[in-house]
């Protein structure tokens, strides 16, 4: 297993609304290993975004981390002081947010928001920022020349979110974090896009984390998956253990569910009930009641992740049951 | 198979702009398109492709530039009012935003029972008609949800809420225009089996307008899908011929970003062969074939002279010169 770049233990993150605390993110723990494509994947509410915005502390006002800590190549990001947070962010860790086209500043030109950015962080000339931001523009697979001096809206929606993940590479990041870089996207400017992703991710040798609802955007360039549900991981592997190789029934069903442009339609279906809320969240296992392996011991008992071999982890209790077949 | 409804070289063209500039945008050009009885017709393509105006004019809610829409062999904008008042009923459409689609201050009960009154449904029977039409489409137990408010609702019990008033006034066909897009991946599926039982049990026609081929495959394998670009059709035929033979470039293009959720295949998939990846502006559409600046396969051809659609085989249209001179596709 690569060195964990990010180490999350027993996190717990809630937000406070006026029925109480929702616990968004319950006792998460995960390793991000260096140097590889993870692709962290759950349907909306189950607390995804929520572990990036822990991981950069950039909760909303009303969320706060309850307990649990946060590693970043063995340090505790959750001890470090305002400003130290500040040039963290972006120098170590680069995030591209969700819907991020429109995080360009309207009124000044592509090139200028990708000098400003280096100056305020690094002690280089002008020249060489706007040359560094060329290079960066070119290796994302954008003209430079074009683009350096366009205003955001002249250019499209898919060069303005090559741009942004141009500009997150600008300070050298050890790592890249992407909230669902594509929604918002047509299909074959996404398919370019994350083309461009996987590019970047083999060429660089950058850690790549992708947070989306989408299993199949990932299928082609991620290698390492970890699956939520309600707050909760609920299983860890590589992508081939992960897909082929599952144990736990949450994510075969979640797979069986997806349609696709080939293969057998048949045995496609839907997972039955609903998402769980998380103001009251089911006792034991939180899949339990949508679950067709439930046993009395599901609803008392609480999983824990378990690694059964393979550097793959289930939290399920009946997970030795349980195959993708 | 009976014609529900016709599109007859129906242009869309909206005006845009201010005092100074003017300009038109070509939603739709000289389309013809058939809905049959009971069908399902998926109609896919990229945004701004044209596809929600399309379901509009399906639906007589845009009146076209040009080109006739008939409703049963007549002429939907030339009826007498009432006459179209009551086609106008037989159509219904199913939006993306559930929640926008729902009265925020009316209970589940009070939706279902304005339209059911109205119908004809007696007083006194409204309560015992909500709750059928609940069981029928899949919110259970009905009377957990009849005083509940749209916000108490899942996303995809509200899509269920929306489709149960559709069916109210029994209509021959419903456009559903992107209805699964914002509903959670794992319960995507069981509204599209909502919608074919809705379709097989009450032979309610189906257009179905979406970008995510993987989800029209699914709805619409017994029956036929139309590719639309920049306002023109460029492929149609049943769904199984189009998806094992594709035959237009753009298409094929299409299906080749198409994310596939099997890591294994997904990995082998060829890079697009595509010139450029913008989409041109439908101010100005491009002369000839309008994909011929994107498409790796043109000729002189296709600057200057705009394909029709033509059949190639059985019911498979195409809107290519050169096809059938194009390499065929594979998925991997």
């Amino acid at each position: 297993m690569a060195i964990p770049i990010i180490t999350i233990k027993d996190l717990v993150v809630e937000y406070k609304v006026r029925e109480g605390a929702i616990r968004v993110v319950d006792d998460v723990s995960l390793e991000v290993p260096k140097g590889r494509f993870t692709a962290l994947i759950g349907e909306s509410g189950c607390g995804k975004t929520t572990i990036v915005e822990a991981i950069l502390n950039t909760l909303p006002p009303n969320g706060y981390i309850r307990k649990g800590e946060i590693l970043f190549n063995g340090k505790n990001l959750l001890l470090l002081k305002e400003e130290e947070q500040r040039r963290f962010r972006w120098k170590k860790i680069a995030t591209v947010f969700q819907a991020a086209q429109n995080s360009l500043n309207p009124i000044k030109v592509i090139g200028e928001q990708m000098v400003e950015t280096i100056l305020d962080h690094e002690s280089v000339s002008k020249k060489e920022a706007l040359k560094k931001s060329s290079n960066l523009l070119e290796l994302v697979g954008l003209e430079p020349s074009r683009v350096v001096n366009s205003y955001p809206h002249e250019i499209s929606g898919g060069m303005k979110q090559k741009v942004i993940i141009a500009t997150s590479l600008l300070l050298d990041p050890e790592m890249l974090i992407l909230d669902e870089p594509t929604t918002a996207l047509d299909l074959i400017t996404q398919f370019y896009l994350l083309e461009t992703l996987g590019k970047l991710h083999k060429k660089l040798g950058i850690t790549t984390m992708m947070v989306t609802h989408d299993v199949s955007n990932v299928a082609r360039h991620a290698d390492r998956v970890a699956i939520m549900y309600a707050g909760k991981i609920v299983e860890v592997g590589d992508i081939d253990e992960i897909f082929y190789n599952s144990h736990h029934p949450y994510t075969i069903g979640l797979l069986n569910s997806i349609p696709s442009i080939i293969g057998d339609l048949s045995k496609k279906k839907p997972i039955p009930g609903l998402p769980p809320s998380l103001l009251d969240p089911p006792s034991g296992c939180r899949f339990h009641p949508r679950c067709s392996y439930t046993k009395e011991v599901c609803k008392n008992i609480v999983p824990e992740l378990k690694s059964i071999g393979n550097e793959h982890l289930t939290a399920c209790l009946r997970c030795s049951d349980i195959t993708t077949e | 198979m009976e014609s529900l409804v016709e599109l007859r070289d129906v242009s869309v063209t909206f005006k845009m702009g201010g005092l100074r500039k003017r300009t038109q945008v070509h939603a739709l050009s000289d389309l013809s398109l058939c809905l049959f009885e009971h069908e399902i017709l998926a109609v896919v393509g990229e945004s701004g492709c044209g596809k929600s105006t399309l379901g509009r004019v399906v639906l007589g809610l845009i009146r076209p530039t040009s080109g006739e829409v008939l409703y049963m062999d007549e002429n939907i904008w030339k009826m007498k009012w009432k006459r179209s008042q009551r086609s106008h009923s037989t159509g219904q459409i199913v939006h993306q935003d559930s929640y926008a689609a729902l009265n925020p201050m009316r209970t589940v009960y009070q939706t279902l029972s304005a339209p059911l009154i109205h119908y004809g449904v007696r007083r006194g029977k409204s309560k015992e008609e909500v709750c059928n039409l609940l069981k029928f489409v899949g919110v259970m137990p009905p009377g957990y949800f009849l005083n509940k408010y749209p916000h108490h609702l899942s996303g995809g019990q509200r899509q269920r809420i929306v489709f149960a008033r559709s069916i109210i006034p029994k209509p021959k066909f419903i456009v559903a225009d992107e209805p699964v897009s914002m509903i959670d991946a794992s319960l995507r599926l069981s509204i599209l089996d909502l919608m074919m039982k809705l379709n097989d049990e009450m032979s309610i026609a189906f257009l179905y307008i979406t970008h995510d081929l993987a989800t029209a495959r699914y709805i619409a394998r017994r029956g036929r899908i139309a590719v639309i670009y920049l306002g023109r059709i460029i492929e149609m035929g049943k769904l199984d011929d189009v998806f094992q033979r594709p035959l237009h470039p753009y298409f094929q293009a299409l299906l080749t970003a198409a994310p596939i959720p099997d890591p294994r295949l997904a990995r082998k998939k060829k890079v697009l062969p595509l010139k450029s990846m913008e989409l041109p502006s439908a101010e100005n559409l491009p002369s000839g074939c309008s994909f011929h600046p994107r498409c790796s396969y043109a000729e002189e051809i296709c600057t200057t002279e705009r394909p029709i659609l033509k059949k190639e085989s059985g019911d498979h249209w195409v809107a290519c010169h050169k096809v059938g001179r194009i390499p065929s596709w594979n998925h991997i």
